[in-house]
């Protein structure tokens, strides 16, 4: 059986059950009300009457039928893999997974929904502040893997840089020296990862498990020998920077221009990193050592120096997304608090094809997974919440057997050079 | 802290450096190439350190021989072996209860293996093969503790107080023993676990969530029939301990089948799941309701493994993971199973063309390290406590691969791997109630050993050795095979 209709048959078991669900859980003429944020009063009165009110309320939509129909259109979507050839399947197995997923979580939100009211905005907005440190990991995945070096170990970086990072602006009370200290933090660990991993030509994915095993050491010893009690209040996390005129503009004011600092940096960062590695000689370099080092070197380039400056920027980047979970969100440091964020981070890269705008995409998935997560336990639909806190892990798995082997890795990832 | 021990402590490990490279090169090098007298001379030499040294630390030890608890002469000779072999082993240790005289007995030895560089072999030392692995990894584990011991140091508390109260709730008596033996026994399973994996190219990081699935596998079907005999309940809760920590590494190894999805991120995927899938049957499936704490019914008498060593929680399973290391060894290399499996891990494509099944092989490989991990993780619920709690979590999944690089992926040598994990982290305990030093301490400690060991070159460039003939841990093979 190809690929295609493996997923198939799991779109169509997907759909039964979405089809069960309707029949069994949800009550008929039943709606879910989805609302839109604060719309500002001079804009809502140039509305038609009904889009007012409607807005006001929250738009409805009728529950069970809109799940059955995503649960007819999941079992089409499985049962073509087996009427069309396999190479038309092949084709457009990624955007149909994008699709399939896209459907799911549409449907689970309709069906938590059902008979409440929600809002719209503020989960797309909180899909967008979740996929930061999951776009963040992504990037500093592509910096390494772009010239060669497979990093596992970003979990481990993140987690330093939010265990260092927060204990230094306890410390010095300042908490955008704590968010250097973060970044810096980060940069060691990596710096670490490129010794072994290039110098000593460790096994990169065990050097990396060396990394995420020394970052769990580390951050528990710091945690408890410096901040179970310390004499500092908790400071407070970085306040949300309101765009000017963007913020107010509705729905995409809020969705988008009214975060805090570290989820504006991933917006920039995917630019440049696009930018820097398909734009700039720089970029064509790095993405040489990555594809073909003997070549690159051949021609002059210093692949060991440009493998270690990769390893070591993607460090940073790692360190800044720690940043995010300590400072930025809640304001103190737990043990392992990234929760495995940085391995997700992973496989939004592979998603992404190891491109920068592709990956940010692939975080803004498991980012919505998160804050679609986080809505349901609000909604209290009687799915145990153990079960809701899956979705994310769920999703990097089949994300991770859906999508591998349709993208192409650099060249000589996971392959150490040898000067001759 | 009184200067002179440090500089003791300090010069009794140089001493011991010397003393192993020496040995070793001795051991590792043509005997032909040994200019001046013949081998046995030197072998003799050597060996008279730690012979004599050694029975001179065993015989205070000696003389408290007495066969605790009664009749169990077994247990009592492991621990004697136990403290012997760490003696050897762990001079960071040791070193730090050398009174002056024994001094002595060091410096005569270092000199001799001074004087075998500069006189007959002179050069650096050169290890061979397996020796020079050993070595090493001897080197590894005793840098580590020195870069712990002065991690103490620096955060104000007392190393010497530390590192003896590591040592003794380690191994120092017999009670302790068996509280290391029992905190051994699940990373011995785990181990072999991601050992499997190593040998067949992979890395299985999933052992913690396999570790579970058969926890709370045992747990249901240790806890649910009544009035079975032992020899049928016993047998089938550990039956159900394999079936759900091998369903927990197939999976993974049928995605890497199948569609080349990593094993890595797969597999800390289904941590994460069991953890959570765990806590959900615990807290609102099984959970026992006359107990205060979300935890499952005490599992059956009928399905407890019994207690080996009386006054002690040393049960039985010591035995069934003892006994899953010959299991292991003799699939891994007497078997065309384990042959294939192997072969699968040195190259995927010469296996393919001699016509065996590489995905079967993986899936095997994983299922494999499954049964173990669930293994692992039905002994500790039926052995230990009982029952399986909700918030139960291990931290044994590094653990376990840190055990298996440690040991080399050799399934014999994953037995003092596991003894020295399992000891660092039962004598973590008193260690923090000696010294005052957060246990944390010995994360660290371990994942500088686990350094050492994943880049013996950092080791080989201290100790200024060369190693020839030894090869390295390969999992990484890109993203999609």
């Amino acid at each position: 059986m190809t690929r295609s209709r493996w997923f198939g048959v799991a779109y169509i078991i997907f759909g039964v059950l979405m089809i069960y669900v309707a029949m069994t859980a949800i009550e008929p003429d039943v709606a879910s009300r989805f609302r839109f944020g604060q719309i500002e009063a001079s804009i809502m009165e140039r509305l038609p009457e009904t889009v007012q009110t409607a807005l006001k309320q929250g738009v409805p939509v009728p529950s069970r039928n809109s799940v059955l129909l995503v649960g007819i259109l999941l079992i089409i979507t499985g049962v073509t893999p087996f009427i069309l050839a396999p190479q038309v399947a092949k084709r457009y197995e990624n955007l149909v997974l994008l699709l399939v997923f896209g459907l799911l979580l549409v449907a689970v939100l309709i069906y938590a929904a059902s008979g409440k009211r929600t809002d719209v905005v503020s989960m797309l907005a909180d899909g967008i502040r979740l996929a930061t440190p999951i776009a963040l990991g992504a990037l500093a995945g592509i910096l390494c893997e772009r010239a060669g070096v497979v990093n596992i170990g970003i979990e481990g970086m993140m987690l330093v840089g939010a265990g260092i990072g927060f204990t230094a602006s306890l410390y010095l009370q300042n908490s955008t020296a704590g968010l250097a200290v973060a970044i810096l933090a980060g940069m060691l660990m990596a710096a670490l990862h490129a010794v072994l991993s290039i110098s000593f030509k460790v096994d990169q994915i065990i050097s990396g498990t060396v990394i995420n095993i020394l970052a769990v050491g580390i951050t528990g010893f710091t945690r408890r020998s410096f901040l179970l009690d310390n004499p500092f209040g908790a400071p407070s996390v970085y306040s949300p920077i309101q765009i000017p005129g963007l913020a107010d503009v509705p729905v995409l004011g809020p969705v988008l221009f009214r975060h805090q600092p570290i989820v504006y940096t991933i917006l920039i960062l995917v630019f440049v990193v696009q930018i820097y590695l398909f734009r700039t000689k720089w970029g064509l370099r790095h993405r040489a050592v990555g594809e073909h080092p003997r070549a690159a070197d051949t021609l002059g380039i210093n692949v060991i120096r440009v493998r270690y400056l990769a390893v070591i920027a993607g460090g940073a980047i790692a360190g800044l997304a720690g940043a995010w979970f300590s400072l930025e969100t809640v304001g103190s440091f737990d043990d392992l608090m990234t929760g495995g964020k940085g391995f997700i981070a992973l496989a939004a890269m592979i998603f992404g094809n190891w491109n920068p705008i592709g990956a940010f995409f692939g975080a803004l998935l498991f980012g919505f997974a998160d804050a679609l997560q986080i809505k349901l336990q609000i909604l209290e639909t009687g799915i145990p919440y153990q079960f809701i806190g899956m979705l994310p892990y769920v999703l990097t798995m089949v994300v991770l057997a859906g999508v591998i082997g349709k993208t192409t890795p650099p060249a000589a990832d996971g392959v150490t050079y040898e000067k001759q | 802290m009184p200067a002179s021990q440090i500089i003791l402590f300090l010069a009794g490990l140089i001493f011991w450096a010397i003393w192993i490279a020496a040995f070793g090169d001795l051991v590792s090098r043509d005997p032909a190439e040994i200019k001046r007298g013949p081998r046995w001379l030197w072998f003799v030499a050597f060996l008279a350190l730690p012979v004599i040294s050694g029975i001179m630390f065993m015989i205070p030890a000696l003389e408290k021989f007495t066969p605790w608890p009664p009749g169990d002469l077994v247990f009592s000779l492991l621990w004697f072996g136990a403290r012997f072999a760490s003696w050897l082993a762990l001079p960071v240790f040791t070193g730090l209860q050398v009174p002056m005289n024994w001094l002595a007995v060091w410096a005569i030895s270092a000199l001799v293996g001074v004087a075998y560089f500069w006189l007959v072999s002179r050069s650096r030392p050169t290890l061979v093969g397996s020796v020079g692995d050993i070595i090493t990894i001897f080197l590894a584990v005793n840098t580590a503790l020195i870069i712990g011991y002065f991690l103490i140091l620096v955060t104000g508390s007392d190393p010497i107080a530390a590192y003896q109260g590591l040592y003794e709730g380690m191994i120092g008596d017999k009670a302790r023993f068996a509280e290391t033996l029992v905190a051994m026994t699940p990373f011995v399973l785990m181990g072999l676990a991601v050992a499997v994996g190593f040998m067949t190219g992979l890395f299985n990081i999933g052992a913690e969530g396999q570790f579970y699935a058969g926890a709370m596998a045992a747990a249901v079907v240790g806890s649910s029939f009544d009035g079975l005999p032992l020899v049928i309940h016993l047998p089938l809760t550990l039956a159900a301990a394999v079936i759900g920590g091998g369903i927990w590494g197939a999976i993974p190894g049928f995605l890497k089948a199948r569609f080349g999805a990593h094993e890595v991120i797969n597999t800390i995927m289904m941590n994460y799941i069991a953890v959570k899938t765990v806590d959900y049957l615990v807290k609102n499936v099984f959970r026992d309701p006359t107990a205060s704490l979300d935890r499952t019914p005490y599992v059956a008498e009928s399905a407890t493994l019994p207690i080996w060593v009386s006054d002690s929680r040393l049960h039985f399973g010591f035995w069934i993971a003892i006994a899953s290391v010959f299991v292991i060894w003799w699939v891994m290399y007497k078997t065309t199973w384990g042959f294939q499996m192997r072969t699968v891990g040195a190259s995927h494509g010469a296996s393919r063309y001699a016509g065996m099944k590489v995905g079967r092989n993986i899936i095997l490989a994983m299922t494999i390290g499954g049964v173990l991990s669930g293994l692992a993780g039905g002994g500790e619920v039926i052995g230990l406590n009982g029952y399986l709690p909700a918030a139960f979590t291990s931290g044994s999944g590094f653990d376990s691969i840190a055990v298996a690089l440690l040991a080399k992926s050799n399934p014999f040598a994953i037995l003092p791997a596991a003894f020295l994990w399992g000891g660092l982290r039962n004598g973590a305990g008193l260690m923090q109630v000696r010294a005052g030093i957060s246990r944390d301490l010995i994360d660290i400690v371990q994942a500088f050993v686990i350094l050492f060991v994943a880049a013996p070159q950092i080791v080989r460039f201290i100790y200024r050795l060369r190693v020839v003939g030894v090869k390295q841990v390969s999992v990484t093979r890109g993203w999609g095979s």
